[in-house]
């Protein structure tokens, strides 16, 4: 397992390194913003991947509260913890794409608030992962992440028609912008090594996790037999 | 016992206690009032742009005081070790939620009846746009945040610190909620655009999310 | 801020968030392998 997990690693590490020169060497220069538009291709994946985690860790928790498993919650809070860190990413590199071409940081724009209030909604499950009462964490979270979830598609479309019914600049070049070849190509490289480091930091996570978990059951039992022997 | 007649009586109950000692309206309505005074200082609105910023201004109010009485929801049961005894009681536990979710629903309406005028007041506030609206906006949006708010309070009671805790786990959560509320506010009261999306966008709210309520409750009530 | 610069922040940003949960990570690990030794330790 452990070698595998290896190979993993390093078969990420030059995976990111191939699509990064992609992306600031051969994807072409952008006609109208330049430079700053190559941002796109670590902006949009990291949106992608976090989108991702926090689908497993819908998955994850249903699959908690039907059967229980201790692993089906560790893959819900490595799921979640993952998938924070990547809209983290998305939150600022947004703005930092914004300010040169914009001259703001921040318009409410549909696809950023979007991405706020995901993070919003994410960071709130750590936060009750983190506070709730011992044992009770399991369950209380996998209902958490399953009316976090339940509530995306309402969010996107609730901003989306605020946004319609009261526009603002758009951030990262609007809806109807298409991708030349040599751009999608950089993009999906990019796109598959983004989640390659996704799934390598939640397997990561995920593990840690289930020793985690074993060493407090052990120093339940421990408790049990009555302190140390 | 059947579903219906434990909700009645849980529900009956709680706001026979609470026209006791009407604590809770109380509190929130002296909150909103605070809310509402302060945030008269922070803007000194003309009548046209009273109608603006109402929208916000009003849910924001409400959305505090509906905290308050969220938070002591479950306060009673706990104390007098109510909910084990339902635990292990064969009645139905959606049951007492719905009755919790209606109480609160109640006590958040009346504070809301009891403020529009303080609102109209302060505001020089008269609605552009028809009155039913109104009411039909207030009506899903106060169930929309009662019913998440009654439910994550009944899982806030379980954390170390429940007082916090439930805000924190509501907002994000009701954000759609409440852009729906303000938003549709202001059309009405401006007059400006149409509520229809946003009443429609409520409508399917309250309903997936009382729908995953009742699912789930039982859960919560049983986590240990 | 011109466009260039830009570029180069949100990289480095990106890549310093990532080595940031992988120190948080390495910690926790660190400190479960303690835990460990001290469980062994004891039994």
């Amino acid at each position: 397992m452990k070698s595998i997990s290896i190979a993993f690693i390093i078969f990420t590490l030059a995976l990111l390194s191939f699509s990064t020169y992609q992306a600031l060497v051969v994807a072409p220069t952008e006609a109208t913003m330049g430079e700053v538009q190559r941002i796109f291709y670590y902006h949009v994946p990291s949106a992608w991947v976090a989108g991702l985690c926090f689908f497993v860790n819908f998955l994850a928790s249903i699959t908690y509260l039907i059967n229980r498993k201790p692993n089906a919650d560790a893959m819900a809070a490595a799921s979640a913890e993952v998938g924070v860190v990547f809209c983290t990413i998305v939150l600022i590199t947004g703005p930092i794409w914004a300010r040169p071409v914009w001259g703001i940081w921040w318009t409410w724009d549909a696809r950023l608030t979007t991405t706020l209030v995901l993070w919003l909604i994410y960071v709130s499950y750590l936060v009750l992962r983190r506070f709730a009462a011992g044992s009770q964490t399991q369950v209380l979270s996998a209902v958490l992440g399953i009316f976090g979830f339940v509530d995306v598609p309402i969010v996107y479309m609730s901003i989306r028609w605020f946004r319609t019914q009261h526009p603002s600049p758009v951030m990262g070049g609007g809806e109807s912008s298409g991708l030349a070849p040599a751009m999608l190509q950089a993009f999906l490289w990019n796109l598959l090594a983004f989640t390659c480091l996704g799934v390598a930091f939640v397997m990561a996570r995920y593990h840690l996790q289930k020793v985690e978990n074993q060493v407090e059951s052990e120093h339940a039992q421990l408790a049990l037999q009555g302190g140390t022997r | 016992m059947s579903s219906m007649s434990v909700t009645r009586a849980t529900l009956m109950k709680d706001l026979r206690m609470e026209w006791r000692s009407k604590d809770a309206i109380n509190s929130m309505l002296f909150f909103s009032l605070l809310v509402v005074v302060i945030f008269s200082f922070a803007f000194n609105p003309t009548a046209e742009e009273s109608r603006l910023i109402a929208g916000g201004l009003i849910w924001v109010a409400f959305l505090f005081a509906a905290v308050v009485a969220l938070n002591q929801t479950w306060a009673r049961e706990l104390r007098n070790q109510v909910l084990d005894a339902y635990r292990v009681s064969p009645a139905p536990p959606n049951a007492l939620f719905l009755a919790k979710a209606l109480g609160n629903f109640l006590f958040v309406a009346v504070l809301e009846v009891l403020m529009a005028p303080l609102f109209v007041v302060f505001y020089q506030l008269r609605s552009v746009g028809p009155l039913w609206q109104l009411v039909v906006v207030a009506l899903l949006g106060t169930w929309a945040l009662v019913v998440n708010g009654t439910f994550f309070a009944a899982m806030s009671i379980r954390t170390r610190n429940r007082e916090i805790m439930l805000p924190l786990i509501l907002f994000p959560i009701s954000i759609p909620a409440l852009l729906a509320m303000v938003d549709s506010t202001t059309g009405i009261l401006t007059g400006e655009f149409s509520p229809d999306f946003w009443i429609k966008l409520l409508l399917v709210y309250d309903v997936i999310f009382t729908a995953v309520c009742l699912l789930l409750f039982e859960s919560v009530l049983n986590a240990e | 801020m011109t466009g260039a610069v830009a570029l180069k922040v949100a990289y480095v940003v990106t890549w310093v968030v990532q080595l940031l949960y992988l120190r948080y990570l390495l910690g926790r690990y660190r400190r479960v392998r303690g835990e460990i030794k001290d469980l062994k330790r004891s039994s």
